[in-house]
């Protein structure tokens, strides 16, 4: 399985939709789309990973690398998560204190 | 064996076994999760376990192809698979030397090496053993 990814401007903030499998081979592709949007100078970031079936920690390390650059320009990256599989793995590398978490883009808007 | 083959999986009485062999890409790593989803599957394990089963051997395999695979594509990293009736037991077997990643305490923001920890907190007992020409990590997971 492939990932797809689709962006869209909501409010000020810019929307990934993630559907398929992030790991090792696939992680480059988010992590340019991350790098393309701070060049854009968009640095209100939400994530949905409610369509992920799979991510592993090269897909983790990504997400921590955005958060990075968004940071450095006062920026925040939010996620849209309600799987438990997903959310556990956020949980084992204690990335839940890192990244405000919610079950719906309303909030996760609100939030960034 | 050529994991692009829709092989048949050899089950002897009350367990089920079989072993991949992958050259370092990480492409390779969608066949090894299908094949564990299969096995899986098949022995009875829940979709918890087989996440839990899928996120630590991809860890394995992506330590493997980095840091076991110093020729690339022409080292090997072989995977065998024991599926019995209330555990899995799988090996992933590299050619290279082993250099455990672990993520510093000192920032959260480090994401690098968090393999290992992965594979501690998802499967019920790790052993990485180095021998003479590579190293092998052993990953059992009991069925919930």
């Amino acid at each position: 399985m492939d990932l797809k990814i689709a962006v869209e401007e909501k409010d000020d903030a810019m929307v990934l939709r993630l559907d398929g499998e992030v790991d090792v081979y696939t992680a480059p592709k988010l992590k340019s789309r991350l790098i393309d949007l701070v060049d854009q100078g968009k640095f209100k970031i939400v994530v949905d990973l409610e369509k992920v079936a799979f991510m592993d920690s090269s897909g983790l390390g990504v997400l921590v690398g955005g958060l990075k650059r968004v940071r450095s320009h006062d920026g925040s990256i939010s996620l849209i998560c309600s799987q438990e599989n997903i959310l556990k793995i956020f949980r084992i590398t204690g990335l839940v204190k890192i990244f405000p978490i919610f079950d719906n883009e309303g909030q996760a808007l609100e939030s960034v | 064996m050529n994991i692009e083959n829709n092989q048949e999986i050899k089950s002897r009485d009350d367990y089920l076994f079989d072993e991949l062999e992958i050259t370092g890409q990480g492409r390779r790593l969608v066949a090894v999760r299908k094949f564990i989803d299969k096995m899986a599957e098949e022995s009875g394990f829940n979709e918890t376990d087989k996440f839990d089963i899928k996120v630590a051997v991809g860890e394995a395999c992506a330590n493997a192809i980095e840091h076991g695979s110093p020729r690339g594509k022409r080292d090997k990293v072989r995977i065998t698979f024991i599926f019995e009736a209330d555990y899995a037991i799988i090996e992933v077997i590299d050619e290279g030397v082993f250099k455990p990643r672990f993520p510093s305490f000192d920032s959260q923001l480090n994401y690098r090496g968090r393999g290992i920890p992965f594979m501690l907190a998802l499967m019920d007992e790790v052993e990485i053993k180095e021998r003479k020409g590579g190293t092998t990590v052993k990953l059992i997971k009991k069925k919930n």
